[in-house]
């Protein structure tokens, strides 16, 4: 049995074999029988990564709810795995029943960063899966991929054949209960996949058609028949107090990246920073109740006994009844030596206050994210933050006890020039002065502040920018890198080749599949580990399939250029986002719609929808 | 203010969780068994507890011990019953009783372990074990100090064929002196010319004992009779 060889010959021989056992609290083992669906989750990283993804753990216990659903999970076996499976000839096998994944229905893999995509091949050509949609076979399972980057899906267009766009606890059920429907018909793969394609949300890229101009630029999109949707729509959920959240969560052994309960707050964001893309993908902001979410925490800490509690959302301090949430999961858990954690991007002293009080339990660093260094910059990138907001922040957290802060900038963002970038080291040199004021020395001081390089990306106001050159961004990292002084003062910057690369990814045509497919099959994986990482491979792949990277990453586009992923509607109109540019290059600042509506456009998007205010 | 000493097994799949997982798994258990345990101070409160030393990677164990300081009320009975309830599969709780909280740690009064090794010997192997304890055995140990030989003969106290693929090892593990059973395995497999394959074995870990009459720390400070013999 591949159990057995896998427990008693290849785990003794790998490093964290813990990786590949599945038996983890609560986690979900169920007996396949006849006429069941099997889905496997497939996540193209490491398992620490991929169980610190709530995604997956929502949609496993929402799937595993079912009873014609077996659902399971699979990760990226790391590399001395690889090597051994190979050598054995082990299939990829999910950790639940250590069954072959290629005996499963459906793959579905999560897309959360571009560098994740050489892995994706990888898994599927140790499941014995073939690598191309098009060559898989009618015993073959259904390889699909939801998640952020799912909203440019052309890249992968060639191995996927499916995408799920949107929110997937609102259409994976309409997907299984299709799935069922077709077999039961007897359906072939070729018309399952048509019936997929009529469900809201589904795009099937081998029924659309993708041409191009003589530039390179993309031409349009078609689908090859009349009855299918031109433009495909994210799915939504409408209310988040009734929306599926599991009261189990499984407890790894290992410690992955985000050990402990994540306690999903909203949904979406409404600060509008131009550069991000989950600020415009997931919108409109959905809240649960605190009342529900105190009621949802004493379940998972009865059911997973963690000891801290991390409130989670693309900007926590938003919540409305954070205070009331904060104070009450307090009151709760205090005496049980159980934690409360929250991301701490926001910049206010107001704010500052609420994390004394729940670090009395737990102390750690402090981070602000102020991403650009001048004022004038700020307002571009619609960051609505103002200096005096960041020292009034720094000053109430040296007040209360803070030593170490982290402050997260951007470079290569559009307009910028040297003095904004100066800007960054004079910001670290008046938090020095801060700490003076408040402590009368230096002493005990870590200021760490890290510098990501910009990556446009789609369906934001700045999808039409070109990136800095590479040069031109280690360029701009050295120097930032001379003006910072004194040893209270730490500088880190991301690899720059990196982020060339997701923006080369993040916003190709079906065109770059071929690049990613060559870096694979020249041994690229694991890509955004440094010790897997090799740039000069990737180049090469690029010159072997003609391909330029440039013209991705640092092509300023046209207006009116159509994107390879036009025909994907997110609900903010093209127009909001064209509006939104050119404000940024006026230096305007746009209001954050919790205080007034700015037409976005989601509020148009679905019947029923309602954004924040609109309740 | 109560201790607790609860013996455990590892078995399964769970023989692949490091030792220090199996630290945090237990305390989640704690909490989701709603034991009353006594938290450290400082900024970061953990159950206060005391292990047994730590297990090798792979091993299986019928015999895994641990100390926690709990609320007076809490019952041995009560806190096996209350944490078999949560524990995940593969871990165990088979004994616990009520301890001075005087008592030394587990660490201090554990000298020896019993192992039992199956391996597929090679056939007629096992004839030799008389030969190979007659003679000093001298193995080279890794230390942090760099590679060294020593002689692991006087660390091993017993050492006996079970049937054709089982051992069974009573070697030494105190603070100061240990012998891991894979050195003593291997050895004997040099000795009889062969090579050991570490992956084809099986090692599970069978007791730990506090003195050479082979009492087991159920026996230290004890105020309760044990239970659940
Ligand atoms: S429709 Fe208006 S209120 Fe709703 S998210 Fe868009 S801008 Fe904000």
């Amino acid at each position: 049995m591949l159990k057995d060889r896998i427990l008693n010959e290849i785990l003794p021989c790998v490093e964290k074999p813990a990786r590949y056992i599945g038996n983890e609290l609560n986690s979900v083992h169920k007996q396949y029988m006849d006429g069941m669906v099997r889905f496997v989750f497939a996540f193209p990283d490491i398992y620490e990564i991929g169980m610190s993804h709530l995604g997956i753990k929502i949609l496993y216990h929402l799937l595993n709810e079912r009873e014609d659903t077996v659902c399971e999970r699979v990760f990226a076996p790391w590399v001395d795995m690889e090597k051994i499976m190979r050598k054995e000839g082990i299939p990829l096998f999910s950790l639940e029943s250590m069954t072959p994944v290629r005996d499963f229905d459906f793959v579905g893999f999560t897309l959360q960063y571009e560098m994740s995509y050489t892995n994706i091949l990888n898994m599927l050509d140790l499941a014995g899966i073939p690598i191309n949609a098009a060559e898989r076979s009618e015993s073959s399972p259904l390889v699909i991929a939801g998640g952020p980057c799912a909203y440019n899906p052309e890249p992968l267009a060639q191995f996927v054949d499916f995408f799920v766009m949107g929110e997937g606890e609102e259409v994976i059920n309409e997907i299984i209960d299709t799935y069922k429907d077709c077999k039961d018909k007897g359906l072939s793969r070729k018309e399952i996949l048509h019936c997929m394609a009529h469900i809201d949300g589904v795009y099937v890229p081998s029924l659309y058609i993708m041409t191009y101009n003589e530039d390179g630029t993309v031409k349009n999109v078609k689908p090859v028949d009349v009855d299918l949707p031109l433009k495909i729509k994210k799915r939504v959920i409408k209310d988040m107090n009734n929306s599926y959240y599991p009261e189990k969560m499984i407890v790894p052994y290992l410690q992955t990246v985000h050990d402990r309960i994540m306690l999903e707050i909203f949904r979406g964001c409404t600060r509008g920073c131009r550069f991000c893309q989950a600020g415009m993908i997931y919108r409109p902001v959905r809240e649960r109740s605190w009342e529900n979410l105190l009621e949802l925490a004493r379940k998972l800490v009865s059911s997973t006994g963690y000891d801290e509690i991390s409130l989670v959302s693309l900007s926590s301090c938003d919540y409305t009844f954070l205070e009331e949430l904060i104070y009450s999961l307090i009151d709760e858990f205090k005496g049980k030596g159980v934690g409360i954690s929250l991301p701490s991007l926001r910049i206010d002293a107001a704010y500052v206050d609420i994390f004394n009080k729940i670090e009395e339990v737990r102390k750690s660093g402090i981070t602000f994210a102020p991403e650009a260094g001048s004022q004038r910059l700020r307002d571009v990138i619609n960051k609505n933050v103002t200096e005096e907001d960041l020292m009034n922040a720094v000053f109430s957290a040296f007040k209360f006890g803070w030593r170490t802060i982290k402050l997260y900038f951007m470079i290569g963002l559009p307009t910028e020039t040297d003095e904004d970038l100066d800007g960054i080291a004079e910001l670290g040199e008046r938090v020095l002065q801060v700490y003076k004021e408040v402590n009368g020395n230096l002493k005990g001081l870590t200021v760490t502040m890290s510098a990501s390089s910009f990556v446009p990306k789609p369906h934001t106001p700045f999808q039409w920018e070109a990136q800095d050159s590479m040069e031109e961004l280690y360029r701009k990292q050295l120097l930032i890198k001379s003006k910072i002084r004194g040893h209270a003062l730490r500088f880190t910057y991301h690899d720059v080749r990196l982020s060339f690369l997701e923006a080369v990814i993040s916003r190709g045509d079906r065109r770059v599949s071929m690049v990613i497919k060559k870096a694979w099959e020249k041994g690229c994986r694991f890509d955004s580990w440094n010790e897997c990482f090799n740039f000069e491979t990737w180049m090469d792949a690029f010159k072997e399939t003609g391909i330029d990277p440039a013209f991705y990453a640092n092509r300023k586009r046209e207006e009116n250029e159509v994107f390879p992923w036009d025909h994907i509607d997110v609900g903010v109109t093209k127009e909001f986002l064209k509006r939104e540019r050119r404000r940024a290059y006026e230096g305007k600042s746009t209001f954050d719609c919790r205080k007034f509506c700015i037409k976005c456009g989601i509020q148009d998007f679905e019947e029923g929808l309602k954004c924040y205010g609109q309740n | 203010m109560g201790r607790i000493r609860a013996k455990y097994i590892k078995d399964k799949e769970v023989r692949f969780i490091s030792h220090l997982d199996i630290v945090r798994a237990l305390e989640r258990a704690f909490r989701r068994a709603d034991i009353p345990f006594v938290l450290t101070e400082g900024f970061n409160p953990k159950p206060k507890i005391n292990f047994s030393p730590p297990l090798s990677l792979g091993y299986i164990s019928k015999a895994e011990y641990f100390d926690l300081d709990v609320g007076d009320d809490m019952i041995p009975e009560e806190f096996i019953y209350r944490m078999n309830n949560v524990l995940p599969q593969g871990i165990m709780v088979i004994k616990a009783i009520s301890i001075d909280e005087k008592s030394k740690s587990l660490n201090s009064i554990i000298k020896s372990s019993e192992y039992n090794v199956y391996y597929p010997f090679p056939e007629g192997v096992l004839s030799g074990i008389e030969r190979f304890l007659s003679d000093e055995i001298m193995v080279e140990k890794e230390s942090k100090k760099g590679k060294k030989t020593i002689n692991i003969r006087p660390l091993i106290y017993s050492f006996s064929k079970v049937d054709e693929k089982n051992i069974c090892l009573w070697l030494a593990s105190n603070s100061s002196e240990s012998v891991n059973p894979v050195y003593v395995v291997k050895a004997f497999l040099h000795f009889s010319g062969f090579d050991f394959e570490e992956s084809n074995a099986i090692i599970t870990r069978l007791e730990q004992y506090i003195d050479e009459k082979k009492n087991t720390p159920m026996r230290e400070g004890v105020i309760n009779e044990p239970i659940n013999n």
